[in-house]
């Protein structure tokens, strides 16, 4: 009941996040469109920025859950961004508030995880080290995260799951090949 | 009746009740001290009794019961004392009454600020009762009028904003009709959202 009512809580806020600025929302506001009390809400959330960063966590150990049933590049992408995609709105209403340094740590912590994983699994009986396999794992981490920003910072028009499809097609197997010249050096 | 429902019509009873009761004294000051008394103690009585179920009721915003329990209870023992007791509270009834004004005005300052954070609009207004009503219970503790007139005027005058102030307080602050969404709650369906083409206003 009580993972219920927080679930409720923070997909309420979802909503209001693809109406309206995280400024303008208000507890008030998520107490009469959720059905909660006041004295709830509060019992599980210190206020709107604390519900933002919670939030977040739970998408991130959403899509880290996720990565079992996941068995190619372009789909782990696609759950990377999933939320992004379907929340454009949200995200940026996030991205253009003082807690755009949550969605950057949301971003950057969900898909570590992700692409490590994926990285570990594909340099497995390669040459590459855990050291570099880390390295490796850090810049593409990077590389999505700043793909994903630059594109939200741009507004958001161009087909996001369009490009990470392409990136999928363009850099799967890239890693096997960049093993094979690593052992050369 | 739903119980918030019940316990937001007799908060605003009984804060009538008190505003016709300050109205009356600011009338006829010279009503007797014991009529009062009982009359006030009364009210109080209800009062408490409507507040600590208030306390218990489901009130969505949770501003006006929340600290209600405690007041409540503050409110009978007064209460039972102004109505039962009226001849010991006699010579002391002004500081009495504002004790119990100053300690919910009090309270009240705390709710409003809670309104704030909360998201209302109009919480100035319940900041302002707040600490005109603590002004009000102040004035009658340190008592700076001389004549028995004067002093039923001036506790007509509290219990008439006291009066106001629950009225506006109840009207503004407790919700009677539930959000839908805790009965026919689903999780937000996003696979509508239309594709971000303008950036927001």
């Amino acid at each position: 009941m009580a993972l219920f009512t927080q679930k409720a809580i923070t997909d309420t806020f979802v909503g209001l996040l693809n109406e309206k600025r995280l400024d303008k929302i208000t507890v008030k506001d998520i107490v009469e469109k959720c059905g909660v009390s006041r004295k709830t809400f509060y019992y599980y959330f210190d206020d709107i920025y604390d519900l933002l960063e919670k939030s977040l966590e739970d998408l991130k150990r959403e899509s880290v859950s996720r990565i079992d049933d996941i068995d190619s590049f372009e789909a782990e992408l696609l759950n990377l961004a999933d939320f992004v995609i379907k929340n454009k709105k949200a995200v940026y209403h996030i991205y253009n508030s003082v807690s755009r340094e949550k969605l950057e740590d949301y971003l950057y912590e969900s898909a570590l995880p992700v692409i490590s994983k994926t990285i570990d699994a594909r340099l497995k009986g390669t040459t590459y080290s855990k050291e570099d396999a880390d390295i490796v794992s850090m810049v593409c981490t990077n590389a999505f995260t700043s793909c994903a920003l630059r594109w939200i910072k741009e507004g958001m028009t161009s087909d996001f799951e369009y490009i990470l499809k392409r990136i999928a097609a363009i850099f799967d197997g890239a890693l096997e090949s960049a093993a094979s010249k690593a052992k050369n050096q | 009746m739903k119980l918030v429902r019940c316990a937001k019509t007799g908060n605003i009873v009984s804060g009538a009740a008190f505003f016709i009761l300050g109205v009356i004294l600011v009338i006829f000051p010279k009503t007797s001290l014991i009529l009062l008394s009982r009359v006030a103690g009364a009210v109080m009585l209800a009062s408490g009794i409507i507040r600590i179920l208030g306390y218990f009721s489901k009130d969505l915003y949770y501003l006006a019961f929340q600290f209600d329990f405690a007041l409540g209870i503050l409110s009978v023992l007064f209460g039972a004392i102004f109505f039962f007791k009226p001849t010991a509270v006699i010579s002391a009834i002004q500081v009495l009454m504002g004790v119990f004004v100053l300690i919910n005005g009090l309270f009240a300052l705390q709710t409003a600020m809670d309104s704030k954070k909360f998201g209302m609009k109009y919480w100035w207004i319940l900041l302002i009762f707040s600490v005109l009503s603590s002004v009000f219970g102040l004035a009658l503790i340190v008592n700076p009028f001389s004549t028995a007139s004067a002093i039923a005027k001036m506790i007509g005058m509290t219990l008439l904003f006291v009066g106001a102030e629950k009225i506006f307080v109840s009207i503004y602050t407790i919700v009677t009709k539930k959000g839908k969404a805790e009965e026919t709650y689903s999780p937000v369906d996003l696979s509508d959202f239309k594709d971000y083409t303008e950036r927001t206003e």
